[in-house]
């Protein structure tokens, strides 16, 4: 019989380095509403009249010119930009949400068709939702769906932030590029392409130099959350018995678990004091590693065994054994 | 919009007025002056040059640069001196200069004091004065140092860009 312990308290003489390539960062955006210097909204009547003063039979004399009204025209204009380069997939959640900010840089107000089209076909976009509260986050519980790909009218100069929903994102396995686009729905086209009578008001609508349409990408990024690792013993003492006395051998399990792709992981865990490693006892998933630095995953130094997991690339468990006995 | 209220409410009065002191109703008078708006309109000619004309605005957008364009004329008999003609810039509109041609107004950064822009100044809200920049003018005007004979007209004009 064979005593074993497994738990956390036992990690302490267990050192394990999972180097990441990337990280990533979720940051709270906060969205500009209004642009710096406001411009005339489409619609407005611009009035003109002109005075003219004179002396006539000695007497001061004024008139005016007749009133000149002009209609601002809508300019139809557009900017999208990733509120961050890279989210990271949530293994846990069916939707992944990549955040975009819409900006509504003409001078009327417009509401914008979304489209967006991802570069793997294991993932599919499922729709879009706006950021109600505005904090860049994605809440289902608060984020309203939008039926169609369709923003509400956003004011002259306001943002909206907006959330492209990607099933199936992990399936992916790699990045995934996201590509979302705004169209302004009055019309988009050439710069200077008019829709007559179709603006704010009944003025006309113009395309600017942003052709009212825009896009934007960012990427969604497999990430495992921190691999755990387990360490579990167990003692055969030559009588027999699990007593953990001299000349008895302690068989190491660990188990590291794996949330995903995780690149360049590294286990490595000294011999405890007070005994000795079994030569040739290193195994990974059931197969012998030699103690040499040579092409195989594993090495012992002296001091420590080490195996180099290199790149690995699903989620699962891989299982390092070894032996040492008590001196 | 704003920019129209005062002056609609000051025909308004005057109406009135006259009306109480029935007076005679105010005549056209021998100047008439007639405004007009104009965008410049670029085209490409063959030779790679570009020639820019003056049209009516259909469209203006904001960044869009017009001209104003005013005409005046003495249709009475008399000669008539002192002519002076002035022009509220509408509040949506920054003065930019005088449009090609013109001569160069005068212009006010109040409304009341008139001059070279260079010569201007402006309050600022810390309490000290600054150089008139032409987003700060209110008005133009053109004095003209001659008596304006019978039958004579002639135009002024300066450039201003949307808001």
């Amino acid at each position: 019989m064979s005593s074993a312990r497994t738990g956390k308290e036992r990690l302490w003489p267990l050192r394990h380095r999972v180097q990441s390539s990337f990280c990533v960062l979720t940051i709270a955006v906060a969205y500009g509403v209004g642009l710096a210097h406001a411009e005339t909204v489409a619609g407005t009547v611009i009035t003109n009249t002109a005075t003219a003063s004179f002396s006539q039979d000695g007497k001061d004399v004024s008139t005016s010119s007749n009133p000149v009204s002009t209609p601002v025209s809508e300019r139809l204009d557009v900017s999208v930009a990733a509120l961050v380069p890279r989210t990271a997939i949530d293994r846990d959640a069916a939707i992944s949400a990549v955040g975009f900010r819409v900006t509504n840089t003409g001078n009327g107000a417009e509401a914008f068709r979304l489209d967006a089209n991802i570069d793997q076909p294991a993932a599919t976009v499922k729709g879009f939702a706006l950021d109600t509260d505005n904090n860049g986050i994605y809440d289902p519980a608060v984020d309203t769906l939008l039926d169609e790909a369709v923003t509400p009218k956003l004011a002259a100069g306001a943002a909206q932030g907006i959330f492209v929903l990607v099933a199936n994102a992990a399936a992916a396995g790699v990045d995934i590029a996201v590509s979302a686009g705004a169209t302004a729905v009055t019309g988009s086209g050439a710069p200077g392409t008019v829709f007559p009578a179709r603006g704010d008001g009944g003025v006309d609508a113009v395309v600017g130099k942003t052709g009212a349409d825009a896009r934007a990408q960012a990427l969604l990024t497999p990430t495992a959350t921190v691999p755990t690792l387990a360490k579990a013993q167990s003692v055969v003492a030559p009588d027999g018995s699990t007593r953990a006395v001299r000349g008895a051998t302690i068989t190491y399990t660990l188990t590291a678990h794996f949330n995903g792709r995780t690149p360049g992981a590294v286990i490595a865990d000294p011999i405890p004091q007070g005994t000795g490693y079994v030569a040739g006892s290193l195994m990974l998933d059931g197969g012998r590693l030699s103690d040499g630095a040579d092409a195989d995953a594993g090495t012992f130094d002296g001091s420590r065994i080490s195996v180099a997991l290199g790149d690995v690339g699903d989620a699962g468990d891989h299982v390092i054994t070894f032996k040492t006995i008590i001196q | 919009m704003f920019d129209t209220l005062p002056s609609v409410r000051m025909i308004a009065v005057a109406a009135l007025a006259a009306g109480l002191a029935a007076a005679p109703a105010q005549a056209a008078g021998p100047i008439q002056v007639s405004s007009k708006v104009m965008v410049e309109k670029k085209t490409a000619a063959k030779d790679g040059t570009t020639s820019v004309t003056l049209a009516p605005t259909q469209k203006v957008v904001p960044g869009d640069k017009v001209v104003f364009v005013l005409d005046y004329r003495n249709t009475g008999a008399q000669p008539i001196s002192n002519l002076v003609l002035d022009n509220p810039v509408p509040q949506q509109l920054a003065y930019r200069s005088p449009a090609q041609g013109s001569p160069a107004p005068e212009v006010s950064v109040d409304g009341k004091t008139y001059g070279e822009l260079a010569t201007l100044r402006v309050r600022t809200a810390a309490g000290g004065l600054r150089p008139a920049s032409p987003d700060d003018v209110t008005n133009v005007r053109w004095r003209l140092a001659s008596p304006v004979t019978a039958g004579a007209h002639g135009q002024f004009a300066f450039q201003a860009v949307l808001k």
